[in-house]
């Protein structure tokens, strides 16, 4: 096995709302206000090799995007280190810093929020390349028009603005403006959701060509795992902050372990089983402010016993390329 | 290719729809907000052509003859002109002392304004950048101000400071910067938090270029319209302070000073002295208000039909 481009150690993430001055004056006379904490993401390790596609599921506030944010550098870990190409990220300083930070670029779900709307495409394509000296400013016209054709946007159109654009089309401007920087890996926070369903088809290609051009890695996030067996090599499957199993694509959906990606798997919606009943799972997602103790499905899983209201099982290699976080998976 | 860079050469004919324009036509839509618009342009090009256009300085002494004090509108100067607003207690043809006294309340509210903007939009973008306690003093700071009527404030301070109009204008900033930083910080914080601003950190942007940027023109909307509202507000609070005498000295009368002026003469039948010089504080204000509303609905995305 090759070493991986990118590799996230005991990453964690805690989000804490500190009390102000009237909440420490109301706790000190006795009311029950405390610091809330939220661990978004909770001591995960992943690797993702070279070319590669991981798929990142889960539902929605597991902490997928906060882990795709963290991988990003839009967020410091709390705990833990993301290491690109064998090195510690917030460790770099100066030039090797700079060229980790543009070499992880990120593809963000909102095309509306995700770009400047008082830039014209042309800025927003072409201002880091600029800044960072990738293109002389001579260059920079040519380089954008030439980046836009790569993502399949009309060079002529750059003078517009943002609003001027269709939602795909604006994913299309995203996706530019991070490719503008020539990165090696894409972190895609469900990058096709807000996107009508035939639009989502043609970035999904517009992903799958980059990727075999340019040599891309993607941590593709998402929660439609129809996408994701479409296009991942490898899936990792997050519950409340935790990755609970990781697989190939294939073996994953052939044969899921943990009792969560089973159930993930049964309900998914499929044209072959349209009429019969849903049975979701039990139970509602408990709350990241108070997460149960031992593992985090416990309430909800039908093996759970009393080692798992206990213990967390840690991620453990059952086979090459495939790990499981649970005590019992041998029991299914 | 070469001259592709440039950005007026690059310009496309098919340019359909530029937020501007979109934005001009929209501002357009309000009949009342036209008619302002065109009374405020007015008003601003009598005040800039103020010399030319007016028979008399009334700030040159030797152009004021006590003699020709008092006289109704209509009335003809010694000088040989006729004053057809009449005259202030001090002989000053009162179409001359109101035109040069906008000049005076123009460029002290606009003064004031742009400076309690910078200083107002530096301190706002700071504390919503900064956040923690950076944020939390500022902005208790700006409460505090806030809390007092601006108009105490300003009189306060004049008060300590004394007369002229450099005095007025710094009273003025201090009275006001605070609404600026306020409605920087609050559209701040929501622009801090869209993605964009992620993907410009993504791309290594350094903090200066990502506040300054891509926070800050994302912030001017609100900032514009704020601006209209509180130089309108700074032009009325200046006429209230010379009103009050401790504003601008008589030889160089405002509107403010003018109305005060002929307060005494109101109830002897004089109405004029007072009555013109308010009306024209009056358009003045009304219509930068009536500009403003119309920015605001046209700036603010949630107003729109």
């Amino acid at each position: 096995m090759t070493a991986p481009l990118l590799e996230i150690r005991g990453v964690s993430k805690r989000f804490t709302k500190r009390l102000d001055v009237a909440g420490k004056i109301a706790q000190r006379l006795g009311s029950k206000i405390r610091e809330e904490t939220v661990h978004a993401v909770d001591a995960v390790d992943l690797s993702i090799a070279p070319g590669e596609v991981l798929g990142l599921v889960g539902e929605s506030g597991c902490g997928k995007s906060t882990l795709g944010r963290v991988v990003a550098g839009i967020h410091g870990a709390s705990d833990g280190q993301v290491l690109y190409d064998g090195k510690d990220i917030a460790a770099l300083t100066g030039a090797e810093k700079r060229a980790a930070t543009l070499a992880i670029q990120m593809i963000f779900q909102d095309p509306f929020a995700s770009l400047n709307p008082r830039m014209r495409v042309e800025d927003i394509i072409g201002e880091a390349p600029r800044v960072h000296g990738l293109v002389s400013a001579s260059d920079a016209s040519n380089y954008v028009d030439e980046v836009m054709s790569k993502v399949g946007l009309d060079p002529s159109l750059k003078r517009r603005y943002p609003h001027q654009f269709s939602g795909g089309q604006r994913q299309r401007i995203g996706i530019a403006r991070a490719l503008a920087v020539k990165p090696k890996f894409l972190v895609c926070d469900e990058a096709i959701a807000a996107l009508d369903v035939s639009i989502q088809a043609q970035v999904i290609n517009l992903f799958m060509d980059l990727r075999e051009e340019l040599g891309l890695t993607y941590l593709f996030i998402s929660h439609d795992l129809s996408v994701v067996e479409h296009i991942a090599d490898r899936v990792a499957i997050m519950y409340l902050g935790r990755i609970v199993e990781s697989a190939p694509t294939e073996a994953l959906f052939a044969a899921p372990k943990h009792p969560y990606t089973k159930a993930l798997l049964a309900e998914a919606p499929r044209l072959d089983q349209r009429k019969r009943d849903f049975a979701p799972i039990e139970g509602e997602i408990p709350s990241p402010l108070d997460p149960p103790p031992g593992c985090h499905f416990n309430p909800r899983c039908p093996l759970a016993r009393a080692d798992c209201r206990e213990a967390r099982q840690m991620l453990e290699t059952i086979s090459p390329g495939r790990a499981v976080a649970c005590h019992h998976w041998t029991e299914t | 290719m070469s001259d592709v860079i440039a950005p007026e050469t690059a310009a496309p004919a098919a340019k359909v729809e530029t937020p501007f324009r979109r934005f001009v036509s929209e501002f357009f839509e309000s009949r009342i907000a036209t008619v302002a618009l065109c009374v405020l342009g007015l008003i601003i090009l009598l005040a800039v052509l103020a010399p030319w256009i007016t028979p008399q300085n009334p700030y040159d002494l030797a152009q004021v003859d006590v003699l020709d004090g008092r006289l109704p509108p209509g009335s003809e100067a010694f000088a040989g002109y006729t004053m057809w607003l009449g005259s202030d207690g001090s002989g000053r043809d009162l179409y001359s002392a109101i035109l040069y006294g906008l000049r005076i309340s123009l460029s002290v509210g606009v003064a004031s304004g742009i400076i309690a903007l910078a200083i107002g939009m530096a301190i706002g973008l700071l504390a919503a950048y900064a956040g923690g306690r950076t944020e939390n003093i500022i902005m208790r700071v700006v409460d505090l101000q806030l809390s007092f009527p601006a108009a105490l404030v300003a009189l306060m301070l004049v008060a300590i400071l004394g007369k002229g109009i450099d005095k007025i204008i710094l009273a003025l900033v201090v009275a006001q910067w605070a609404y600026y930083a306020r409605t920087v910080r609050g559209t701040a914080l929501v622009e801090r938090n869209k993605e964009y601003v992620e993907a410009a950190q993504c791309l290594g942007l350094s903090r200066l270029r990502v506040v300054f940027r891509h926070i800050l023109p994302n912030c001017l909307a609100p900032l514009i319209v704020v601006g209209t509202v509180q130089t309108a507000h700074a032009i009325s609070l200046e006429a209230t302070l010379s009103f009050l005498g401790v504003g601008l000295p008589q030889t160089e009368p405002s509107l403010g000073v003018l109305i005060a002026n002929g307060f005494e003469y109101m109830l002897s039948g004089r109405y004029w002295i007072s009555v013109f010089p308010g009306l024209a504080l009056l358009f003045t204000v009304v219509s930068i208000n009536l500009v403003g509303d119309q920015l605001r609905d046209v700036l603010n995305p949630r107003l729109k039909k």
